[in-house]
């Protein structure tokens, strides 16, 4: 019992950890100097952190897999948006 | 009873339902197109105004929106725990991530306020240029979702204090999770967004 | 029907169906006066004509909203209303208030009335919808007061149901909304504004609420889905509301000499009100789908359906064509606006009201359901009507289009006559759908006067034998 639940613990947690360095990641990338490597760059961390919101927090990585595609093609279309807004300029 | 004991409750297969009231979730895609629009309207009013908007972008505290997202993740985190807590039937425990996570969101909207307090004392107003328009609507429209969303949170803590869920009943914590994470996630954007990308 | 107080709700139906026909008439009339520009000179001017159109529309949608609370408040409290009496009494104060109105508005000269009426002592004449002269107007606070006063003491006494929450809530909000009426400041930047929370805030705020609590009270009794369901909608759709509405009020500020972020605010948020209007359609064909009995009221579901699908089609898409700052730019108080709001207010609230009518008028009289020929005569009425309307919608489109093209864009504009006289097979085109619409209206009111109601035995063996 107390084995199982640490095991179901583990995926959430992790996602958490990943998810504050992956915030201290863009957050120090937010100094550089302006590029499109680095709007990219931080586009698709961005886009992962999300990922793993959506995976782990909401436990989406559980339902049905639509639903999960259903928010990746979200994550995705906002983000290409975005990009697409900042390539063109 | 042996197998009802050994069988890991926490163990879950694909293709279950969406976590919680189908309702909420009709609600949090809707909320997600509204910020989905509110992003898109940013992106690219920005590629019309570049280097106002990063030079603009340059006076924010990023420390501010750093803190905010560390704030959000670990809440959001903390009430992914409650649910786990909630499957295995431990209440009080669901209760006690739910008041932690409530009370980072509070520090959140501490900050937020500070923050806020900071930008009007340095005459940044929704007049005083397109960037900051944005960045003061979208993150006050963000700041009432948090503030809701601790609302919410705040009817399901007390209800798991009160013993209202089960390990085989517990909708509530879910619906407002699910919730609280659509804040999160709006937030991770936001911030990469508003304070980030230039 | 439950309880006995809630008879009292039959004679504000009436009355509103009555007044319904008021309005139309003179809807023709000033349509009329689009194609002949003397029809009618000396005895009644266009200004008149359009204001007494537009006030019995705000009328009689009132009073059927009034008819609707005091129908809904005591079912869903589950006990008698608090005072029938008062509810009669307040009947009849607003019936004759708005009859002396109406009459004042035809008999003495707009100016003279707000000369007699007090005007100069409290400013509030002038402003479209809100033409009342002052003792009107206070005259509508003091029967809003009486409503609420009894709708909200049948609450207390009684069982607080969602629908019963949210109907008398938007009903106080309805009241509190119309106060900015007594504020009329010469400066035209912040007369603008106070109008625009009254007219904005009622018909994309407020009254979206009661459309929702009306439709979502229908539902639940016609198709015995969960109350549960029905509520959990209700609220995301009136948070989605309020979420686009507020900040959508901006769609009115954009030139306006407000500040110029509202450009962008009311943009943005307004761009999203259409989202509770696809989520009203969502929400009554999920209860259509879960139903779990038939009623005998075909027409009454048919109203039920037919009210988000338009209300969608006017207030989401048409006032979505036309909300962006640089739509409005071009688009701005030409028909094409005319075109949504007719589109709107009669999809939106003048059919929920013949829903809610629909469903409580049989059992005010006495039974479930009216006879089936009286149905297919009401059905009949509500195609007519609505096809109708579309097409007046569309002909209002087409002229708004013809001012956008002609008086507002291109180096060689042209004067507002000369559009007037392009934009003439359009107002032709709106006055003969508006007669459609007026053959709709008798058939619809026709339905009335058919007695009977509906006989199940006749039905099932009908159904059998085929
Ligand atoms: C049932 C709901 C609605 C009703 C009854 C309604 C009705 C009206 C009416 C009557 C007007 C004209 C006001 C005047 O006299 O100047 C108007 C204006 C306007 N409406 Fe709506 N409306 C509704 C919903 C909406 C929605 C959802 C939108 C946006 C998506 C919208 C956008 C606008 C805009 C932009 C104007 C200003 C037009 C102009 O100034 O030319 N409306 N509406
Ligand atoms: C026989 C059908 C109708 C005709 C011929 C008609 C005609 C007219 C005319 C000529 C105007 C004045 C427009 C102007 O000032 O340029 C008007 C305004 C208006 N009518 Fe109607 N109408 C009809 C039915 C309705 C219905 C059923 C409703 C709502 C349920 C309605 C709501 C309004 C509103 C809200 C306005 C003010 C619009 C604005 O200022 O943009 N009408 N109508
Ligand atoms: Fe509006």
């Amino acid at each position: 019992m107390k084995n199982s639940y640490l095991h179901a613990i583990k995926p959430c947690t992790g996602a958490w950890l990943s998810l504050l360095a992956l915030a201290a990641i863009s957050f120090q990338l937010a100094y550089d100097k302006p590029g499109r490597i680095l709007m990219l760059l931080v586009l698709v961390l961005t886009l992962l952190k999300g990922q793993l919101v959506v995976d782990h927090f909401m436990g989406l990585r559980h339902a049905r897999p639509v639903w999960r595609v259903t928010m990746s093609v979200y994550l995705i279309a906002v983000g290409t948006l975005i990009g697409v807004a900042y390539l063109i300029r | 009873m042996h197998n009802a004991l050994t069988a890991d409750p926490l163990q879950q297969s694909r293709g279950q339902p969406l976590p919680g009231d189908f309702a909420i979730w009709v609600f949090i895609f809707a909320e997600l197109t509204v910020f989905g629009v509110l992003f898109a309207a940013y992106a690219f009013t920005r590629s019309a105004h570049v280097d106002l908007f990063n030079a603009s972008q340059l006076t924010l505290n990023r420390a501010y929106g750093f803190a905010n997202t560390l704030l959000l993740l670990t809440s959001s985190y903390f009430v992914a725990r409650a649910l786990r807590a909630i499957k295995t039937g431990r209440n009080k425990a669901c209760g006690n991530w739910l008041a932690g996570a409530l009370g980072l969101g509070a520090l959140f909207l501490l900050l937020k306020l500070i923050e806020f307090h900071q930008d009007f004392a340095r005459g940044i107003t929704l007049s005083a240029n397109l960037f900051y328009m944005f960045y003061l609507s979208l993150t006050f429209f963000h700041f009432m979702h948090v503030a809701m969303g601790m609302i919410i949170l705040a009817v399901v803590a007390v209800k798991a204090y009160a013993g209202r869920y089960t390990a085989d009943r517990h909708t509530g914590v879910e619906t407002g999770g699910s919730y609280w994470h659509m804040v999160d996630l709006v937030w991770i954007l936001l911030f990469a967004l508003v304070y980030v990308i230039h | 029907m439950k309880y006995q107080s809630q008879l009292v709700a039959k004679p504000y139906f009436i009355a509103a169906l009555a007044l319904f026909f008021g309005q139309i008439v003179f809807g023709l009339i000033a349509g009329m006066q689009f194609l002949d520009g003397t029809f009618l000179f000396s005895a009644a001017h266009f200004n008149i004509v359009r204001m007494t159109h537009t006030n019995l529309l705000i009328v009689w949608l009132l009073m059927a909203f009034m008819g609707a609370a005091y129908y809904i408040v005591p079912e869903e409290a589950q006990t008698e209303l608090y005072s029938p009496k008062l509810a009669l009494i307040t009947f009849w104060v607003f019936l004759i208030a708005a009859a002396l109105t109406v009459v004042g508005y035809l008999l003495v000269p707009y100016a003279h009335l707000a000369a007699i009426t007090g005007n100069a002592i409290v400013p509030t004449m002038g402003r479209g919808y809100l033409e009342q002269p002052l003792p009107t107007k206070i005259g509508i606070v003091l029967v809003a007061l009486s409503l609420l006063f009894n709708v909200t003491m049948t609450l207390i006494k009684g069982r607080k149901t969602s629908i019963n929450l949210i109907l008398v809530g938007a009903l106080w909000g309805l009241a509190l909304l119309f106060l900015p009426s007594f504020y009329f400041p010469e400066d035209t930047v912040k007369a603008s504004y106070s109008w625009w929370w009254i007219v904005h805030g009622w018909v994309e705020g407020d009254w979206e609420l009661i459309l929702g609590a009306l439709l979502g009270f229908i539902l639940i009794k016609m198709t015995g889905v969960d109350r549960e369901i029905v509520e959990k909608w209700l609220y995301i759709i009136m948070a989605m509301v309020l979420i686009s509405g507020l900040v959508g009020i901006g769609h009115h500020y954009y030139y306006i000499g407000a500040p110029a972020y509202w450009i962008w605010l009311g943009s943005i948020f307004s761009a999203m009100e259409p989202i509770p209007f696809m989520l009203l359609i969502a929400f009554a064909f999920k209860m259509l789908f879960q139903r779990r009995r038939e009623h005998p009221n075909k027409a009454a579901m048919l109203w039920a359906m037919g009210t988000p699908i338009m209300a969608f089609l006017g207030a989401g898409l048409w006032g979505f064509m036309i909300t962006l700052a640089p739509a409005q730019y071009y688009i701005h108080g030409t028909n094409f606006t005319a075109a949504h709001g007719h589109l709107a207010f009669f999809g939106a609230y003048a059919m929920v009201s013949m829903a809610i009518i629909s469903y409580a008028m049989p059992m005010l009289r006495g039974r479930e359901a009216n006879s089936v020929r009286a149905q297919h005569w009401e059905i009949a009425g509500f195609w007519i009507m609505v096809l109708s309307m579309i097409g007046i919608a569309l002909a209002l489109t087409g002229a708004g289009l013809v001012t956008a093209y002609l008086q507002r864009s291109g180096a060689d504009p042209l004067g507002f006559m000369q559009v007037q006289d392009r934009a003439r097979v359009f107002f032709w085109g709106r006055e003969i759908a508006g007669a459609g619409f007026f053959t709709g209206l008798l058939v619809y009111l026709r339905s009335f006067f058919i007695q009977g109601e509906y006989q199940y035995t006749a039905q099932v063996k009908r159904a059998l034998a085929t």
